[in-house]
């Protein structure tokens, strides 16, 4: 077995925007020269979230998102970030067929900067495996 | 490819949030998993497996949160949660951040030991 790894560092604010990953984890699937295998993405921290998405529904996801769960209203300062990046995970992981990463056309991969931030850097592992080349 | 499967029991009353980091950091070291993922996964019923910092009011807001959407009480929490997540491991630690940890979260109301199942994949020490 292979394990390739990069770590993807994104300048991201906040709160609760949208940061498409797409293209930075495409790169790095390119460089890796897999053909066939898994990207398994984990972004450090307990308050962002990683989340695939079909363009157009950003702003009614997020709206859904702060109805189910609000920005006040818990005793642990931050509570919603981090509720909402439980909830929705910092993992995601995506095949690789035919060194592409298998999500459809009209979808992104998002960082969900939940926190009310200014040009705060997320890093996000990247890490792609697949079987030994014979 | 190298797979590795290791059981890990926990006592549990039933009702509470486990911090399980260092058991898996242990793991890992133990096992000697350089590079690759640890995949966490329990099927004990009421039972999940999370990612959440380890502080009291913020476990105590999950519980609101939790018996605010109803599950509790359904004992469904875990469709929610989830049963299973995983963490990279890059030179032989778990790429989490500061603040991040590893949650066992039994709602189940039925005291004893519980257990889940952690499997270690990748590029292992003396491979």
């Amino acid at each position: 077995m292979r394990v390739y790894s990069k770590i993807i560092e994104v300048k991201t604010y906040g709160p609760m925007v949208l940061h498409n990953i797409t293209n930075l984890v495409r790169k790095v699937v390119d460089l890796s020269n897999v053909e066939m295998g898994l990207a398994w993405l984990s972004v450090e921290g307990a308050t962002p979230a990683l989340i695939i998405l079909r363009n157009g529904e950003e702003k009614t996801f997020l709206n859904s998102l702060t109805k189910l769960i609000p920005f006040t209203g818990w005793r642990h300062g931050n509570a919603y970030a981090h509720l909402i990046s439980t909830i929705l995970s910092t993992n995601i992981a995506i095949p690789i067929i035919n060194k592409a990463l298998l999500i459809n056309s009209d979808e992104n991969i998002y960082l969900l900067e939940t926190r009310s931030v200014y040009n705060h850097t997320r890093r996000v592992l990247v890490q792609i495996h697949e079987n030994e080349k014979p | 490819m190298k797979i590795k499967i290791v059981k890990l029991t926990l006592r549990s009353s039933g009702y509470e949030v486990q911090d399980i980091t260092a058991h898996v950091a242990q793991l890992v070291k133990e096992n000697g998993l350089e590079n690759g993922l640890a995949i966490l996964y329990t099927n004990e019923r009421g039972c999940s497996v999370a990612e959440i910092e380890y502080e009291p009011e913020l476990l105590a807001d999950l519980e609101t949160f939790l018996q605010k959407v109803g599950c509790i009480d359904k004992n469904i929490c875990n469709v929610l949660i989830g049963k299973n997540t995983f963490v990279p491991v890059v030179h032989s630690s778990l790429f989490l951040g500061q603040f991040k940890n590893i949650v066992f979260v039994d709602v189940s109301r039925v005291d004893g030991e519980k257990s889940l199942v952690i499997v270690l994949e990748g590029i292992f020490k003396n491979n």
